[in-house]
């Protein structure tokens, strides 16, 4: 009985933590952005800013996951160094995003990587910092782990022996992928879909250190507004919107994969 | 077709890796500027740090509030598993919903609400508690998880029989459960953190002059000078990393902790 008190005492405390600093703060802030909603979706520049942070959104995903496939089959059918390639995958991932953007700035940069090989091998040096393309890279570089270890996970679950049985019954290794693992690792698909998404669309160092200031995603504008000028309902109305689109995705996908899980 | 299969491979590997060895072989190169391949080698942009104030400054106060970030999301997430493992109905689902609510807003909008309301709520609020309450809120629900998972294999029958032999529900938590958290409790505290280390999007809105964390205040120097400094800070970093990485065992599922974007 005393026991049971002080557990629903500690909860109690936990949550009323949660609410005033989280809840409450986050309700505000939505509150405030929703009367400007209107003046959102009239401004040609937020719209862009839209447009363009759903396009960068979709091509991580889609680029995540058609190289997602080759390594996942990879780590799935290893055996003894499993473990050793999946924190492999993984040690990117707990790395600084700063840090990993600064990788990309070297290679991306006028005199980088990228551009000393073209110059060596006679081409004329390109244009590839504060372009799409550099924030598309270094977001993929940032979420490729989130879309590999979902489908590692679903992988591991299919049973050796049916591929092993289409083997047998004449399957090359591309009807096996399309026929048995494409369809049974769809569940970690949509898993890691949304992860990389979501992560794509809300996040920010990596946008804004590789795409410079011009081109604006909508995390980049929710920073503008809040520190530099300084404008609370602007940033609030950004906040909204984004929120919205993250939990809508969020939501979405749980029902997606209630569909696909049959 | 196998040749194609091994060098898709091999690219995913390297496209991983890539970035990261260059920051690090960067930070030993001469010139004044990050360069790679590098020229000749020196510790010179190490000394340079640890000279620097603004960067020991800096190291500190990331290195304190990991540290008790971590601490209060540990003891809370264990309570809050505990609960969940024990409340039933209503009350359990209405407590999950509410622990694990901070994973569906995105970080840079729960950093700019943090910000906004404290000031215009609190008004005035020690720098380093903001900080601490912005980085603590965004750990409870993965420490959970992790907690929780862990637990959920654990009879609670253990625990009732040290009851019903006499010990008191305090001693029997801490002498039969903890115990047996002990790998979700390790992994919990070097992921918290990493998380809590490396994070941009809280730390962004809540960072105050004389009150910025590594990440932010690498970010703010970058911006001036991209000197091999800023790749000696980030050696630093990954090494940290890496150490507190080597702490968690295999088989708890790290991946779920997506924070500090």
């Amino acid at each position: 009985m005393r026991k049971g008190l002080i557990l629903k005492i500690f909860a109690i405390v936990i949550v009323s933590f949660l609410f005033v600093f989280f809840l409450l703060p986050v309700m505000m802030t939505l509150l405030r952005g929703f009367p400007e909603m209107s003046s959102f979706f009239s401004d040609e520049f937020y719209i862009m800013a839209l447009l363009r942070t759903i396009r960068i959104g979709l091509m991580v995903t889609l680029i995540s996951a058609v190289i997602s496939y080759p390594i996942s089959i990879f780590i799935t059918s290893l055996r003894r160094f499993k473990a050793f390639f999946i924190s492999l995958v993984l040690f990117p991932l707990m790395t600084n995003t700063v840090v990993r953007t600064f990788g990309w700035i070297v290679i991306l940069g006028k005199d980088g990587v990228v551009n000393k090989i073209l110059v060596l091998l006679g081409f004329k040096p390109v244009r590839l910092l504060y372009t799409d393309l550099s924030v598309v890279v270094g977001l993929l570089h940032l979420f490729l782990p989130l879309m590999i270890l979902p489908l590692v996970g679903a992988m591991e679950n299919i049973d050796e022996e049916l591929k092993e049985s289409a083997r047998n019954l004449g399957a090359g290794p591309i009807r096996v992928f399309f026929d048995i693992t494409f369809p049974m690792s769809l569940k970690g698909l949509t898993t890691g879909s949304l992860l990389v998404f979501v992560g794509s669309i809300t996040s920010y160092i990596t946008p804004k250190l590789l795409g410079g200031p011009r081109l604006a995603t909508l995390s980049m504008l929710l920073y503008q507004k809040a520190m530099v000028v300084m404008d609370w309902e602007g940033a609030s109305m950004v906040a909204l919107v984004m929120t919205l689109m993250t939990t809508g995705f969020l939501v979405l996908s749980n029902r997606m994969s209630k569909v696909v899980e049959g | 077709m196998k040749i194609i299969f091994w060098m898709a491979v091999s690219a995913v590997f390297a496209f991983l890796m890539l970035p990261l060895i260059i920051v690090v072989v960067s930070s030993f190169s001469e010139g004044e500027i990050i360069q790679f391949p590098p020229n000749g080698f020196t510790f010179r942009w190490f000394s340079n740090l640890f000279g620097m104030e603004i960067f020991k400054r800096a190291l500190a106060l990331s290195l304190v509030l990991a540290l008790s970030s971590t601490t209060l999301a540990i003891s809370t997430g264990t309570i809050c598993a505990y609960c969940l493992t024990r409340f039933k109905g209503l009350p359990g689902v209405f407590l999950e919903w509410f622990i694990l609510s901070p994973l569906l807003v995105p970080e840079i909008v729960v950093g700019f609400s943090l910000l906004s309301f404290s000031v215009r709520i609190m008004k005035s609020i020690n720098p380093f508690l903001i900080l601490l309450v912005g980085h603590t809120l965004i750990l409870i629900p993965y420490t959970t998880r992790i907690i929780w998972s862990s637990l959920k294999n654990l009879d609670p029958s253990l625990e009732e029989s040290a009851v019903n032999l006499g010990a008191t529900r305090l001693k029997a938590f801490l002498d039969i459960t903890l115990p047996n958290l002990k790998s979700a409790l390790l992994a919990s505290f070097a992921l918290d953190f990493i998380a809590s280390f490396n994070n941009v999007p809280i730390s962004l809105f809540l960072v105050n002059p004389g009150y910025t964390t590594l990440p932010i205040q690498l970010l703010i120097y970058s911006e001036y000078y991209f000197d091999p400094t800023v790749s000696a800070v980030s050696t630093v970093m990954l090494l940290l990393t890496l150490i507190l990485l080597s702490l968690v065992e295999k088989g708890v599922k790290p991946f779920i902790f997506i924070s500090h974007r």
